[in-house]
């Protein structure tokens, strides 16, 4: 047995066999590898620098305190995906913990610090050890997923974009390569300390290197002397210190960059930034016309993309066979922005892109543009913070100035500038609606009121929303709410105009709503279209607008929670619910329709799909106005679909949003299940159920929830 | 290439217009005013021919002030600029006379090519075209699909009934009057029309520009705006041409229509 040791003697000795030149030639790689590292800093701040400044978001700012918890939790990559989060929780904390000991011992090597022996030592040795097997095992975890090729993973480019088989090879192998050399780094790490362990066999540090002993017997009972692991020690570490340098060398060149990026990415975007998309420069060309015109934080989140293929799994473009797949243009993007912004050397000034192509039109094709319908589910499942939602609106921006797009979505823009509403419709005709009502209305304009309800297009004009406007109607009426509408003062908020990329339009419409609600007098706004709600919520601030806005549903939910309405007639059906985008993602509101739906006795039946991770109907972003005649399903038909699959299936479709009243009621038909599955707006189900002789005797024709 | 483009603004009926019959017209506030359709195709022919080939287009329009806006918008659209004529009011509806108006303003242009739409929306006469050349003393092409600049003069192809299809070629200048649906014309953005508002925009009468009015007794006028009632009297003429053209002439002679 040994004699006891002085704590000074626990330790272990750094560079353990090496001769001095060794020692010098370790030294000198590892300062290539930094010049290298800091080579790729320099061009990734010089990068983007040269993006633009200002505000890269409209009204959410980012809170970094915040993104530090999400980042130390890896709460963004547990959500929705518990197994992953978990597995690379192992691997984050693994890693972080073992890259952090090595530059504990570079403080003891090359500083005059000592500090790296004894109690320190032993515990150091015990962090080390433990967190290495959780490092090795979360890779394990995440390799065998990669190997049983989940399709978020896929490197393949949807059908209608450019296939680049080359780019695609090259992930694959980045992919398995990058896993590859971490499991190795990993495992040779526990190899060196065996050989130690077993060569020295340091009794003391048995228990406080619990695997590497393991390792040690390991190589013991495979039949390795002492002296053997002594002389194979060198050659091993050898292979793990290079492997590491070449790790460290390749980080910013290969997607293990996210390591860094990712952080500093969450840091700086705001979750959600795309409900208030930023106001347009003056004086500069709309949007993001060429790869400088990005601000820097959107060049920096294009290179923070992992390709965990979420985005494109949401995606309902991408679903529907649009050639759209978010995760691609963030590549693209990416891709086209390395290679255009490679810096030169520190003392010329970089002026300009080097390669001065469009971007919106050639380096992402206009079709892939215009198949988004804005819905935010990219950005809201995106773990990495990255917000293409906005990034796509400023590439649109620059193609509305140049005056390309859908003939249908110009003539829905030239109606809404002539007549203030998109349905091609009089804009003296906005409150006709209100004449199937036995009571009259207040005009909001010229009557104080408590509530203002703010109709929107949809709900004016369309002869089937009209209905849910006339049941919503009934319900304040009933519930002796004093609201009022603006009447023909009333124009289009503007949501999706914004969202098209008619920033000109969108500014002159939020500036008359603005001024005419300035005019008003009421407590609240409440709206029954998530889009309207948007817009007077999270954008009208902009241009000096700010009230308390409330979805309808918010405002029910209240009335029946504080007795003013009560359900005479409970409306036993069993119903799926459907969150619109911009109610749940958007907005942030999930709970209030829920509670209405249970207080009027409705069997609530979730979709797969719910929540802020609900799946969107195609309006969004102007896909109202126009068709898309290449969908191979289009997604409020898929979402049908996804209702469909419910067991036992749900009586009625109900939903909070007029667009989606109007896109539902059609896709049911196209599904062919128009009689096993009613579209019901959420008012409408209110209205049976507050009725009982109390309201007039001619509710919305069959849209009473059967029993 | 000097390339001008005729306008026109035309007023889009809303739902539940009414015929005023007394002043014979349309009230105007029921009505949207907008860039004419054809016209919007002849435009984007024009810019995209000088964005290709080089060269400017001036847009040209016979109307009100109000009209400017369909100026502002041509601006937006790529044209350099603008010229509104202020007509001869009680002329402004006849379509020859409009035809020679714009060619006081359009003449002293010298333009390699002037481009009309085929017709207007409102009135659908389909006739300054054609008179706006004979005004110029130019050739003209109506109803074109599609235009190619080649060795100094113009290779188009022109719509014809039944669904044949014409290529002719012609020498320039000329006068050339574009169909819808031949291209696809690009949307004017609010902050384009703000931008255009900076270009040049040229308002002249007609008067000035030497324009001469026809005598009030050769000028058409409207004596009645109705809508028609719709009424059944169809009477199916059958036989051998020449048999049928003879019972057609007792037809109308019966009717009064002929002497």
């Amino acid at each position: 047995m040994p004699d006891p040791i002085s704590a000074e003697q626990m330790t272990r000795q750094v560079f353990r066999g090496l001769s001095h030149a060794q020692v010098a030639v370790f030294y000198a790689a590892a300062f290539l590898t930094i010049a290298s590292l800091l080579w790729a800093v320099y061009a990734a701040v010089a990068k983007y620098r040269r993006g633009s400044q200002g505000q890269s978001e409209g009204g959410r700012r980012p809170d970094p305190w915040r993104a530090l918890a999400r980042v130390a939790g890896n709460v963004t990559i547990g959500r929705r995906h518990l197994l992953v989060g978990v597995a690379h929780f192992a691997l984050f904390w693994g890693f972080l913990v073992l890259f952090a000991g090595t530059c504990i011992l570079t403080l003891e090597t090359d500083t005059p610090l000592h500090f790296w022996y004894g109690r320190f030592y032993l515990w150091y040795s015990l962090a080390l050890d433990v967190l290495g097997v959780l490092f090795l095992g979360g890779l394990v975890a995440l390799a065998v997923r990669r190997a049983t090729r989940p399709r978020a993973l896929s490197e393949a480019r949807p059908a209608g974009l450019d296939a680049r088989e080359a780019r695609r090879a090259r992930f694959g192998a980045e992919n398995w390569g990058l896993l590859a050399l971490l499991l190795v780094i990993g495992i040779t790490g526990y190899l060196l300390e065996g050989l130690r362990l077993r060569a020295d066999q340091p009794a003391w540090e048995r228990a406080w290197s619990p695997v590497g002993w393991a390792a040690g017997r390991l190589l013991s009972a495979a039949g390795l002397s002492a002296a053997g692991a002594n002389d194979a020690y060198v050659g091993s570490w050898w292979l793990h210190g290079v492997l590491s340098l070449a790790f460290v060398a390749l980080l910013p060149y290969t997607k293990a960059r996210h390591m860094v990026l990712d952080a500093i990415n969450l840091g700086v975007s705001a979750p959600g930034a795309f409900a208030a998309l930023p106001r347009l420069k003056e004086g500069e060309k709309a949007g993001y016309p060429v790869i400088t015109s990005f601000h820097w934080k959107h060049l920096l989140s294009q290179d923070a993309c992992i390709r965990c293929g979420r985005c494109e799994a949401a995606c309902p473009a991408t679903a529907a066979g649009r050639p759209l797949s978010p995760k691609q243009v963030i590549l693209d993007l990416s891709e086209h922005a390395t290679a255009a912004l490679r810096p030169g050397p520190p003392w010329r000034k970089a002026t300009g892109p080097t390669e001065p192509r469009a971007v919106p039109g050639e380096v992402i094709a206009e079709d892939t543009l215009w198949s988004c319908t804005t819905c935010g589910s990219c950005a809201e499942t995106c773990p990495v913070g990255i917000d293409h939602v906005t990034q796509i609106v400023q590439m649109r921006r620059t193609l509305v100035e140049d005056g390309r797009l859908d003939r249908k979505v110009q003539e829905a823009l030239m109606g809404i500038f002539e007549q203030g509403n998109a349905l091609g419709e009089a804009s003296g005709a906005r409150g006709e609606w209100t004449r199937g009502l036995d009571f009259p209305v207040p005009d909001a304009r010229t009557e104080a009121v408590d509530v203002l309800w703010w109709v929107g297009d949809v709900m004016s004009f369309d002869r089937r929303a009209q209905q849910s406007a006339l049941a919503l109607a009934r319900v304040l009426h009933l519930a002796g709410v004093k609201f009022g509408i603006l009447y023909d003062g009333e124009r289009n908020d503007g949501n999706d105009v914004r969202r098209i990329g008619e920033e000109g339009l969108f500014e002159m419409l939020a500036t008359s709503n603005v001024e005419l609600l300035g005019a008003c007098r009421f407590e609240r706004i409440m709206t029954a279209d998530p889009h309207a709600l948007n817009a007077l919520k999270n954008e009208y601030p902009q241009f000096g607008g700010s009230w308390q806005v409330l979805h309808h549903t918010e405002l029910l939910a209240e009335l029946i929670e504080a007795g003013r309405l009560s359900i005479a007639a409970p409306q036993r059906g069993r119903v799926t619910y459907h969150d619109p985008c911009h109610l749940s993602r958007y907005v942030g509101v999930v709970q209030p329709p829920r509670r209405v739906l249970a207080a009027a006795g409705a069997e609530l039946a979730e979709m797969p799909r719910c929540g802020e991770n609900t799946f969107c109907c195609g309006a969004g972003g102007g896909g109202f106005y126009r068709e898309f005649p290449g969908d191979t399903t289009r997604p409020a038909v898929l979402r049908i679909h996804e209702a469909m699959e419910i067991r036992p299936a749900p009586q009625a479709f109900v939903v909070s949003c007029p667009m989606d009243l109007v896109m539902y009621s059609d896709a049911v038909k196209t599904a062919g299940v128009e009689k096993q599955l009613q579209v019901v707006e959420i008012s409408e189900l209110v209205a049976s159920a507050v009725a009982a002789g109390a309201l007039p005797a001619e509710p919305p024709p069959s849209r009473r929830m059967s029993a | 290439m000097k390339i001008v483009v005729a306008i026109k603004q035309v007023g889009r009926l809303q739902d539940g217009f009414r015929l005023d019959e007394e002043t014979l017209s349309i009230p105007a506030r029921l009505l949207t005013q907008r860039m004419n359709e054809w016209d919007e195709y002849a435009l984007e022919a024009g810019v995209k021919l000088a964005e290709t080939g080089g060269g400017e287009v001036i847009a040209v329009t016979v109307g009100p002030k109000q009209a400017e806006e369909v100026l502002f918008t041509a601006l937006a659209k790529g044209a350099a600029r603008a010229l509104r004529i202020e007509p001869d009011a009680a002329l402004a509806g006849d379509p020859l006379e409009v035809a020679r108006m714009l060619a006081a303003g359009i003449g002293p242009e010298k333009p390699d090519l002037v481009l009309c739409g085929v017709m207007a929306g409102d009135d659908q006469a389909g006739t300054v075209g054609t008179a706006l050349a004979g005004a110029l003393g130019l050739p003209v092409s109506t109803v074109v699909m599609s235009l190619a600049v080649k060795d100094g003069g113009l290779e188009v192809t022109r719509e014809l009934e039944g669904g044949s299809v014409q290529r002719a070629a012609l020498p320039l200048p000329a006068v050339l009057t574009i169909q819808t649906g031949t291209n696809e014309p690009r949307y004017a953005s609010m902050r384009g029309i703000m931008q255009a508002k900076k270009k040049e925009l040229r308002t002249v009468t007609a008067a000035s520009l030497g324009y001469a009015p026809r005598p009030a007794e050769l000028t058409p006028r409207l004596r009645k705006l109705f809508v028609p009632v719709r009424t059944k009297q169809t009477t199916y003429l059958s036989g051998p041409p020449p048999e049928v053209a003879t019972k057609l002439l007792e037809v109308l002679k019966e009717k009064g229509v002929i002497a």
